[in-house]
């Protein structure tokens, strides 16, 4: 016990702003989320990519540089490796024309190394108990007895998961886009890549956003966390196996709509459509898709995507208002 | 209106809410002032639904319920401001040490975090938690637990705050402390409580009024020391062993009399006269008189009659 104590003392000081309640919610599931060890080495591993893709901008940035002397050093090598002979030599002609669409280019294919596989494994670590252990110890009573909404509450278990699946896809992309800048030979390329990196945002919260509200959707679904962690390891293994047998069936590889029917194909789908590498590679006079992987430049029903993650979004967000407001009406 | 506005701290006009075909609340009409209230009813009562409707976590279907002049359910927020909670589940944030759990409630109230920390502090020294503050919630007793809850109950500060079942799973020594809690609130901070309980000796303990629900309607509501003024004189008393021949003496002498439970007896007439007729007798018969004392109604009788009443659709008002 205290030497003194004060006793119960009023409070009349500045209360936060109601807009800002669901913060709190957000930093305290994110703090508990973080002391996982795993998780944690997830993390560290969305950034390993970047040790690759560092130095490929590296040597994009010497290529584009008339100063730089390309027949010595080894960073034509890695950027003909990466992205094709004919292409580098484009780039070394016409470096302003030709950027954007090589910048895109590697961007998508950072974006879909290994960002899609860590964003669904950090959402089965963290999501599952996010809304379903508060259902369990009845702790929405604590929430819903202090002045903040539905919407708040929605908001704080998005940001937990939502933070820690933009840690493993967001910021490592924003983290190169960095880089890149800081290896180029001058500071107009910002203009020049600008729109790139508005793509990347984008891309970025296609994966994140989709992710994080369907897995609030099943975690709000039951009390028992293993049971959303289990439906969204069905969800994602279905979606592995039906991207295979959509690769297997010659009468289903050419259509787009297959391939909603798994989430991993259908947000990768809807990423390619916001870098647009067919159209960029269009405008670019000579390249014509030079040396390009054809899955990247093929269309892959990028409109039908965007419409589905868009209902899938908003049908979630609406489930998800109805499950948390439920257990208070009891 | 304005906060604080009235003396009432609520008021409940007509309240009804039904769930489905059932009536939870039927009409339920009061105004309680600033002190500790005792809310009683049995189980399916209306006593949740009433604290839901307070807190606007359930939409009222008519009537009115008002906490210092704000509107329960278009001002909710305003209210829960001012409103604390401590539910009767455990309510456990899983991974969340003492402190961090009174902070956070408090966070979640408004306070800014370094504030809300300093509070949690002073709320946890206040119910009695020391060093097991920094322990994780999960791993503490039940007597902890309830004080936790309080602490995170009165963390923001509220002008009323609603407790529900706050002695319930204590030990004797923990109830008398938790109760002293509840009263001291009040006593010396000015923060109503509605003491939601079974327990009618915690209310006969600490409360100034009793609301009594039954069936979803307003049986009584009146103050402790009003209900237990007795209607009739009488004395009680027990005997250190029951004796037929002290029932009979007191029989053969005319004097209206009745057995209670725990073997005592309640002897109808001015106190003093039948004070003196009660040693009499034990002196004639040999009884041994354990007990004497002017007779009061107990909050029991009273609850099992308006519950009684109540629940025969003749709702004393």
């Amino acid at each position: 016990m205290p030497l003194f104590q004060i006793g119960y003392r009023r409070y009349e000081g500045r209360r936060t702003s109601e807009r800002l309640r669901w913060w709190p919610i957000a930093r305290e599931g994110l703090t508990i989320a973080w002391r996982s060890k795993l998780l944690r080495r997830l993390v560290l591993v969305a950034y390993l990519p970047i040790l690759y893709f560092g130095p490929v901008f590296f040597a994009i940035g010497r290529i584009t540089d008339p100063s730089t002397d390309l027949s010595r050093g080894p960073w034509r090598e890695l950027a003909e490796e990466t992205l094709s002979r004919e292409l580098v030599a484009r780039l070394r002609e016409d470096p302003t024309v030709v950027r954007t669409a090589v910048w895109a280019l590697v961007f998508t294919l950072f974006a879909s190394s290994i960002q899609l596989i860590l964003a669904g494994l950090v959402a089965a670590i963290v999501g599952p108990p996010l809304i379903s252990q508060d259902l369990r110890s009845k702790a929405f009573l604590l929430y819903f007895s202090r002045p903040i909404s539905s919407v708040d509450y929605l908001l704080g278990k998005a940001g937990t998961l939502g933070g820690l699946v933009a840690a493993v896809t967001l910021l490592p992309s924003l983290v190169l886009y960095v880089l890149s800048i800081v290896f180029s030979p001058s500071l107009q390329t910002v203009l020049h890549t600008a729109p790139v990196l508005l793509d990347v945002v984008l891309s970025s919260f296609l994966v994140i956003v989709p992710v994080t509200l369907v897995l609030l959707v099943l975690s709000s679904l039951t009390m028992q966390p293993r049971f959303a962690a289990a439906a969204w390891a069905v969800i994602c293994a279905f979606g592995v196996m039906f991207h295979h047998v959509i690769k297997a069936t010659h009468a289903l590889a050419g259509a787009s709509w297959p391939r909603l029917f798994s989430l991993g194909e259908t947000v990768r789908a809807a990423q390619l459509s916001v870098f647009d590498l067919a159209g960029r590679f269009e405008a670019v006079p000579g390249a014509r898709l030079m040396g390009l992987p054809r899955d990247f430049a093929a269309d892959h029903g990028g409109g039908g995507a965007l419409i589905f993650l868009l209902v899938l979004c908003a049908s979630s967000v609406v489930l998800l208002l109805r499950r948390i407001a439920a257990p208070t009406r009891i | 209106m304005a906060e604080g506005a009235g003396q009432w701290v609520l008021e409940l006009e007509g309240v009804t809410k039904d769930y489905g075909r059932r009536r939870a609340l039927d009409g339920v009409s009061t105004a309680l002032r600033p002190g500790v209230v005792g809310l009683l009813g049995p189980n399916g009562a209306g006593k949740s639904t009433l604290i839901k409707t307070v807190l606007g976590l359930v939409r009222l279907g008519s009537g009115r319920a008002q906490v210092l002049g704000c509107d329960c359910q278009r001002e909710y927020r305003r209210v829960r401001q001012l409103v604390g909670y401590m539910p009767e589940d455990d309510c456990i944030l899983p991974g969340l040490k003492g402190i961090e759990a009174v902070a956070y409630a408090g966070e979640l109230a408004g306070l800014p975090r370094l504030v809300a920390l300093r509070r949690a502090h002073e709320v946890l020294d206040y119910v009695g938690i020391a060093e097991e503050r920094y322990r994780e919630v999960q791993t503490y007793s039940t007597g902890m637990r309830q004080k936790q809850k309080l602490a995170q109950a009165v963390v923001h500060d509220p002008r009323l705050v609603f407790l529900d079942e706050p002695t319930s799973g204590l030990d004797p020594l923990g109830r008398e402390r938790m109760l002293r809690l509840v009263r001291a609130l009040f006593d010396r901070a000015g923060v109503s409580v509605v003491l939601s309980t079974h327990i009618l000796r915690d209310v006969e303990q600490v409360c100034d009024e009793v609301v009594i629900l039954g069936a979803g309607r307003l049986l009584v509501h009146d103050t402790v020391d009003n209900l237990r003024r007795p209607v009739d004189e009488s004395v009680v008393l027990s005997l250190d062993e029951e004796l037929a021949a002290f029932t009979e003496a007191l029989d053969e002498s005319g004097v209206r009399f009745e057995r209670r439970a725990a073997g005592e007896l309640r002897v109808y007439g001015e106190p003093a006269a039948a004070a003196a007729l009660v040693l009499d007798t034990a002196r004639r018969t040999g009884a041994v008189v354990r007990r004497l004392e002017r007779g009061r109604n107990s909050l029991e009788d009273i609850f099992l009659k308006a519950v009684g009443a109540g629940g025969a659709g003749k709702g004393a008002h």
